[in-house]
């Protein structure tokens, strides 16, 4: 198991966030995490990488908990692609990018011209060579995000925590970036993390789905037994019709709201 | 109907109230009563510059004991009266040197360094100085006035000749010069001209630029066979690096330097000593000028003693330009030597009311405050 | 747009790059080494360019002019340098940790500590068993205590913020201000003097023994903000984003904190309080060389340094009365500041 979470809890001062979650993932997958606003998704994130600090219950990778590793050996394991891409210093798209070798400063072995390797290979899958003298803050939001998820990749994780990597992208770009993500993890058997919003991409890019309500995993599985129009309705009050399309996989149309839903 | 003549009595009212105070003010021209002036004390202005513990303070005890008590009970005293007068003498009056002459006709001199400490120099006779404080230039004029008999401050000393030559020759340079004009300091503009005036700049040994001094001692070197010393109060509380700015240019351009902080009046007469030898002036000299003073300084204190003998000792109140009692050591010194008490000089602001309720019959002000008596005697508060 | 194809031209462009920077830095350093020599010759003992040059090969008799050159104006000089440089780099090192570009030395409180301690060694002569250290290891010492004091009242049970840890100097500043103010109150004529002056900030007394006493802190300061710099480039992305990308940030706010305290407080206890060079030569920079941190440390000690002499230089000489060269920068600082904040295009701060 590369990454088991058991009896997760989390709350800020008195008011609970998660309870009790338990999650085991493997390298190579790609988990979607969905739920309405409020759930506690990114905050699961967050503690996965021990941004913040659980209350109760563990998070363990490869066998080590967490909560004993040093941020840098974190880093090593664990990289987290967080939803703002606002800066603040106009730095290169090349000396951003470089900012995820820095946990690999002290590696074993390590030799001259690694870093550069690592750089240019995480450019070239996430295909921004292109702009790598260009300040960070002259780019587009999308070609943004692209420059850090190279940095998380330059970070050689084996654990990829995205946190709505499509949010206003245009929609060809979501394509584009979930399609890259989804080619990064087959090949670097990365496990891939995603909290989103999106049902549709989600259920055509996940392997795995995790749909949270209320502070708890309400379903958890494969996403063609967990993405049926039952749960659709029960947690997100929409009406939903699946189908398996013949040229993408799964097929989740979203018809509307739901006629029996309870008013707010 | 009723709100009419509600409206109509209010403006009634309120007319009458301006009325009432168009006239007060009005009146109000009557301000001898009122405020301070209501305490009928006297007042004096004293120079500030004259007020510590420098040959000039028996200037200012003079004049605030005329301007108080008026004339002398009796100015045929002499010196030996007042050594026989032992709580006088031994209060204001004995003192110990501050040098010791060696064969060589060097002087070895206790001088106040940085920090609070003192050092032992040996310094030769010099016959130019530099002088950061009015103390120095002031002493010199005081020894040349004793050498040729003139009266201190007096117009017959401003065109004896001798003098003129020898402020004009001695004192090379030091403070500003502007500071002489601002204050009135007429021993220095009546006695040394402007153009051979080595100007430094400032007026205080922390603010001192070294390039400055190192350019006037060289100047004044250049100037003269003899030697030349640099004299400045104020090193007391200098730091270590402060103070070898002052005497790193000495040392490099072969000058001596001596610095003194007296604080008591007797320490006035070794410091009068200390500067005379150190310039050249003879034993003779020096001892005439610290005698007159003594015995200037007894007459004083004997009409205070018969025109206190047996009172109540009363309140004095002493400010400073600030608008705060002055808090000095030497202003009190000068106050009690004058027999009044001085509890208000502690430092604070003291309002009308509080000065009202201590009655001071005495009240003194520096001549170089800005504001007028009205303003000092808090009328407009 | 560049061509990259492959690691080679990848090698290649951060060569480039690397190159570039170097040179920055040595044309740095180079106008650094030419402005000292300029400033040499400036003072007001006069001496020729010839004297100087046979005074400082060794072989001049003058010794008046040697003790001008190497007893007053080189010492003076290399204080200038070393407390430019620290405010600085102080500042620079405030802004990116605080992500606010209003963050500089006084800002957070260290220089009213400072000139605190100082003016009661002045007037009170506490720390005298420092002996002729008095009054520079008490501005020194209350540099510390204000930092800790600043650290202590930002810190809750979840770790430190950085805005508090702002607000929280700008009220202990605030509070020495007020300290300091009420000592002048009560002060007699003498060491108010001697106080007020040492608030304006200057480098009249700075001589060689100024320039042992605080180029050891100094140095030390310099060279922990100097060993992390790869740090303050990625805190400069945030402080969650540094951390997930393996950054202690508790240990580096720490260690700033001790850098720039060494810094400041080397600089505070030789030349007074002197404003605004933190504030100004970080934003210099930032809008001429970008943000990344490998540059801007040298280049603020550098220019830091010929800032501050060029300032001392004008103050001490340009005006017919010498001016307090802290005063000097506060005229110029505020009009300049309004001039960046205007004129600044890429950076959006937080």
């Amino acid at each position: 198991m590369s990454l088991e979470i058991k009896e997760l809890c989390f709350s800020y001062d008195r008011r609970d966030v998660l309870c009790k979650i338990d999650l085991t993932a493997e390298r190579g997958e790609i988990v979607g995490i969905i739920g309405q606003n409020g759930c506690g998704k990114t905050t699961l994130l967050k503690c996965v990488n021990s941004s913040l600090v659980p209350g109760m219950g563990s998070v363990t990778v490869d066998g080590c908990q967490v909560s004993e590793m040093s941020r840098r050996e974190i880093a090593k394991k664990i990289a987290f692609v967080t939803q703002t891409t606002n800066v603040t210093f106009p730095f290169s798209v090349y000396d951003t990018v470089t900012m995820g070798r820095y946990s690999r400063m002290d590696d074993e072995g390590r030799k001259e011209g690694d870093d550069v390797r690592a750089v240019f290979q995480a450019m070239k899958d996430t295909g921004i060579l292109k702009f790598a003298d260009r300040p960070i803050n002259e780019l587009s939001g999308g070609e943004r995000r692209r420059v850090m998820i190279a940095r998380a990749l330059a970070q050689e994780p084996e654990i990829l925590l995205l946190d709505e990597p499509t949010l206003h992208l245009d929609i060809n770009h979501q394509f584009d970036l979930l399609e890259m993500i989804h080619r990064l993890s087959k090949e670097k058997n990365i496990l891939v993390l995603i909290v989103t919003h999106d049902i549709v991409l989600a259920s055509r890019y996940c392997d795995r789905i995790v749909i949270m309500q209320n502070k708890k995993i309400h379903k958890i599985g494969d996403t063609i037994k967990v993405m049926i129009p039952e749960n659709m309705k029960d947690v997100f009050y929409i009406e939903t019709e699946v189908s398996e399309d013949s040229r993408f996989g799964l097929n989740v149309l979203l018809i509307g709201k739901d006629k029996d839903s309870p008013e707010d | 109907m009723v709100n009419n003549k509600l409206m109509a009595i209010a403006a009634a009212v309120i007319l009458a109230a301006a009325a009432v105070g168009v006239y007060a003010f009005l009146n109000s021209g009557e301000t001898e009563k009122k405020a301070l002036y209501k305490l009928g004390a006297v007042v004096s202005e004293v120079d500030m510059g004259k007020c510590s513990a420098t040959p000039a303070v028996i200037v200012t005890i003079e004049d605030m004991y005329r301007d108080y008590y008026g004339d002398l009970v009796s100015s045929s005293l002499t010196l030996a009266d007042a050594k026989a007068d032992t709580e006088f003498w031994n209060e204001y009056c004995s003192w110990e040197p501050m040098l010791k002459a060696n064969p060589d006709g060097t002087y070895d001199v206790k001088i106040t360094t940085g920090t609070k400490g003192t050092d032992t120099k040996k310094i030769p006779v010099s016959d130019t100085a530099l002088a950061m404080g009015t103390m120095y230039s002031e002493t010199l004029y005081y020894l040349i006035c004793t050498e040729y008999g003139e009266e201190m401050y007096s117009d017959e000393s401003y065109a004896n000749q001798n003098i003129l030559d020898y402020m004009n020759g001695t004192i090379a340079g030091g403070m500003q010069y502007s500071y002489y004009e601002d204050n009135d300091v007429d021993y220095m503009l009546k006695t040394v001209s402007k153009d051979s005036y080595y100007d430094l700049g400032v007026n205080s040994v922390q603010s001192l630029d070294s390039e400055k001094l190192t350019s006037a001692l060289r100047q004044a070197n250049e100037k003269t066979d003899g030697n030349v010393i640099y004299f400045a109060s104020g090193t007391r509380i200098l730091t270590s690096e402060h103070y070898n700015n002052n005497t790193g240019p000495c040392d490099a351009t072969e000058s001596y330097y001596a610095f003194f902080s007296p604080s008591e009046i007797k320490e006035v007469f070794p410091s009068i000593q200390c500067i005379g030898l150190l310039m050249g002036f003879s034993e003779e000299t020096v001892d005439k000028l610290i005698e007159d003073i003594q015995l200037r300084l007894y007459r004083v204190y004997h009409s205070v003693q018969e025109k206190t003998d047996g009172g109540e000792t009363v309140k004095a109140y002493w400010e400073g330009s600030s608008g705060k009692a002055i808090n000095s050591a030497m202003g009190k010194v000068i106050l009690n030597f004058l027999g009044f008490d001085t509890s208000l000089l502690d430092g604070a602001e003291h309002d009308l009311e509080s000065l009202l309720t201590d009655k001071p019959v005495y009240l003194v002000w520096y001549t170089n405050d800005g504001r007028n008596l009205d303003e000092r005697m808090r009328i407009n508060n | 747009m560049i061509e990259l194809k492959t690691v080679e031209d990848l090698e290649n462009y951060q060569r480039a790059v690397s190159r570039r920077s170097k040179s920055i830095v040595a044309a740095a350093g180079l106008g650094l080494i030419l402005t000292f020599l300029v400033t040499l010759m400036i003072g007001n003992y006069s001496l020729s360019i010839t004297d100087i040059l046979s005074i400082l090969s060794g072989m001049s008799g003058d010794s008046v002019g040697s003790y001008i050159i190497i007893d007053v104006r080189v010492p003076r000089l290399l204080c200038c340098i070393a407390v430019g440089a620290a405010l600085s780099a102080s500042g620079l090192v405030m802004q990116s940790l605080f992500k606010n570009p209003m963050a500089s030395p006084s800002v957070l409180g260290i220089s009213s500590g400072a000139a605190f301690g100082a003016a009661l060694a002045l007037a009170f002569g506490i720390g005298g068993f420092m002996g002729r250290y008095m009054v520079p290891g008490m501005a020194f010492i209350f540099c510390f205590l204000t930092m800790g004091a600043v650290y202590m009242l930002a810190r809750t049970k979840y770790g430190v913020v950085s805005t508090t840890l702002l607000l929280a100097g700008v009220a202990i500043g605030a509070f020495f201000s007020g300290m300091l103010s009420l000592l002048q109150y009560v002060v007699n004529e003498n060491v108010l003097s001697g106080i007020v002056y040492w608030t304006m900030g200057s480098f009249n007394n700075c001589g060689w023994q100024s320039f042992q006493l605080a180029i050891i802190p100094i140095s030390a300061g310099l060279l922990i903000m100097l060993f992390s710099i790869k740090e303050l480039n990625l805190i400069a992305a945030g402080e969650e984003q540094a951390a997930n990308i393996g950054v202690n940030i508790k240990k580096l706010r720490i260690l700033m904190i001790l850098a720039t305290s060494l810094a400041v407080g080397g600089s505070v206890a030789i030349s007074g309080v002197i404003g605004f060079v933190g504030l100004i030569v970080p934003h210099i920079f930032r809008m001429l060389v970008g943000p990344n941190h490998a540059l801007l440390i040298p280049l603020c000690v550098f220019g830091g340094g010929i800032f501050m002499i060029a300032m001392d230089t004008i103050a001490k000489s340009a005006f017919a009365m010498a001016l307090p060269v802290g005063v000097l920068t506060s005229l110029i600082g505020a009009p300049f500041f309004i001039y960046v904040m205007r004129t600044r295009k890429n950076e959006i701060w937080d």
